[in-house]
């Protein structure tokens, strides 16, 4: 990075903060706080939603999932617009009818207190992490380029969100989404073309295509059906509704987004926006890790991508090592080369045989670097005990990083700090609105005045913003950032969907039953995750949660029936 | 009852719902084409 590039990352990062915070100043209750004044357009609501789900772990990490496993993670998103007709057609309707701030306050009407707590204790504590893992994803980024402590880096990030959503709340958090959207997607599509330029020009964009493809980066349907596997067609139509249901239905960061709406219809069309949308916008993240994974095929890539860390062990006992590694690396990709080569002329030959060879020699080579990078993560592990040798969130960045120009670089990073600060703002808003409305107001104190839980509201926003910052620093990340962030929604979004669906569509159950089966669905699916890691995908665990919470709700509640029977005939 | 105004462009919802499904279906079916292309 250059100047420039700091010029252009921290005066965007700036000119949102103070814009936002300018624009929102003198919130004067809590509806405006936490509602926004129900004045948003369906537009407006779409690219909420839409910047809500979107955080830096998208940006940083997708790409980087393309380029190591194809574009089958795609699939994942095939369940969206199913939900999105669901929540149109029944959540949403009842959410307006009742007026409520928050999700969780139509569970005491329907149910009781204990239930409504329990829902939104499920959904700070899921979404406090959540949070958490947000800020991390480009506190470490940053740290990583500039050679800080993450400590540091975290706190920035954390510092400027804080300042713009504990000032202007709700409506500063959709104001500042729609220019941090127009960020992200601007950059995206020039990330793009910038990939694309830099391919060889002998190199077409049908070869390149034709080449991801031929080398197996374009699998994005796969069909059979196992549990234990986490991306195909079944797991992303049916577990992935559920997951969805549950996000964009009763998670408190989502359902503020639209709730904000100026009416009910325009509510109804953001989500179809987001529905229309969100498809082809993972296809177009996940295509650029494609062209940078084709780039790498003509350029050799780093034997690791964390060029931080592998620096480090350079200056190592280890380095030695490190060196032979990077040299056998360097041989075999310049046979891969070679391979590639014979394959493109294959395909522009349409010589079914030469492709067929050259695959297979590609494949064998693949292997080979394969080995070479297990062998370089165990160096750095040996070389820096405790250090993450995952290096598929840091591919993209990588790239960006040693082929972009200056500009360019700038650009994209504001576009990771801006995807981070848009989810991070709607999070810390729908933790504050949550504590405030479902745990201080309902059960600490009823009866102060509204200027009263307007403090509160900003003051839980702080709080939950220093807890997110404390598990920021705290996090060890999982394999890779994008399916960590779904593994920790689908260990409680399960549940609380199941609570709801009870609630909409199962209207003889009363509280206790639905209470009971809750924590028993809570355990399965916590069970699911400690002891059946391997067997069972996380997708499901949203199935197996929402199920189980529906029929336990309805055992525990024939019981009760059969208990009142009892006592009513005795 | 809740005041709302009927949806943008049509009559009823359900003609933006099959929308939606429309365009998912197109989507799975061009990434089918494009998976089997190669496979």
């Amino acid at each position: 990075m250059n100047l420039l590039d700091w010029i252009i990352l921290f005066g965007t990062l700036l000119s949102i903060v103070l814009y936002g915070t300018w624009k929102t100043r003198g919130a004067k209750n809590i509806e405006s706080y936490l509602k926004g004044d129900n004045t948003m357009k369906w537009w407006m609501i779409g690219v909420s939603i839409m910047a809500t789900q979107a955080s830096a772990v998208t940006f940083l990490s997708t790409p980087g999932q393309a380029m190591e496993d194809g574009m089958r993670f795609l699939q994942f998103y095939f369940g969206l617009p199913l939900a999105m007709i669901i929540i149109s057609v029944t959540m949403v309707p009842i959410y307006y009818r009742l007026k409520v701030y928050t999700a969780y306050e139509y569970l005491e009407t329907r149910f009781d207190l204990k239930t409504r707590t329990l829902a939104a204790g499920l959904f700070l504590i899921l979404r406090g992490l959540s949070a958490g893992i947000t800020l991390f994803a480009p506190s470490i980024v940053l740290s990583s380029i500039l050679g800080w402590n993450i400590i540091v880096t975290t706190m920035m990030i954390g510092v400027f969100v804080i300042i713009y959503t504990v000032s202007g709340g709700t409506r500063a958090v959709s104001l500042t989404q729609r220019t941090q959207m127009a960020i992200i997607m601007g950059g995206m599509v020039l990330a793009g073309f910038m990939a694309y330029s830099l391919l060889p020009v002998h190199v077409s964009f049908g070869e390149t295509v034709q080449l991801a493809g031929e080398l197996g980066k374009l699998n994005i349907i796969t069909t059979n059906f196992s549990m234990s596997d986490r991306f195909n067609i079944w797991s992303g139509l049916i577990a992935s509704t559920f997951l969805f249901l549950s996000y964009f239905g009763t998670d408190q960061s989502q359902v503020a987004r639209y709730l904000g709406g100026k009416s009910l219809t325009e509510s109804r069309m953001g989500l179809i926006f987001n529905g229309l949308l969100k498809i082809p916008m993972q296809f177009i993240i996940l295509f650029i890790g494609v062209l940078v994974f084709v780039f790498y095929l003509f350029n050799q890539p780093p034997v690791f991508h964390n060029q931080t860390l592998k620096n480090k062990v350079a200056k190592t006992e280890y380095a030695g090592t490190m060196n032979e590694l990077e040299t056998s690396y360097q041989s075999v990709y310049q046979q891969k080369q070679e391979t590639v080569t014979s394959l493109l002329e294959g395909i522009r030959q349409d010589d079914e045989a030469s492709i067929a060879t050259s695959k297979n020699e590609y494949y064998v080579l693949k292997k080979q670097e394969d080995s070479i990078r297990t062998e370089v993560k165990k160096t750095i592990s040996a070389a820096l005990p405790g250090a993450k040798t995952q290096d598929r969130d840091y591919m993209f960045l990588n790239f960006v990083l040693s082929y972009l120009p200056h500009g360019i670089i700038g650009l994209l990073l504001a576009v990771m700090f801006s995807a981070a600060m848009s989810s991070m703002a709607s999070e810390l808003n729908a933790l504050a609105s949550t504590t405030t409305v479902d745990i201080y107001k309902r059960s600490f104190k009823p009866e102060a005045s509204p200027l009263h839980y307007l403090r509160a509201s900003r003051f839980f926003t702080i709080m939950w913003a220093l807890i997110a910052m404390a598990f920021a620093m705290l996090a060890n990340m999982a394999e890779n950032l994008i399916q960590f962030v779904n593994i920790v929604g689908s260990l409680f979004y399960g549940t609380i969907l199941g609570i709801f669906l009870v609630a909409f569509y199962l209207k003889a159950i009363r509280g206790t039953s639905v209470f009971i089966a809750a924590v028993v669905g809570e355990l399965a699916v916590l069970t699911c995750y400690f002891f059946y890691y391997d067997e069972i995908a996380f997708l499901y665990y949203n199935i197996i949660g929402c199920v189980l919470v529906v029929l336990v709700a309805w055992i525990a509640h024939w019981f009760d029936q059969g208990k009142e029977i009892k006592k009513a005939t005795s | 009852m809740i005041d709302e105004h009927k949806p943008p462009l049509f009559k009823g919802w359900n003609t933006w719902y099959w929308i939606v499904l429309g365009v998912m279906l197109v989507q799975v079916i061009l990434f089918f084409w494009l998976t089997n292309l190669f496979s």
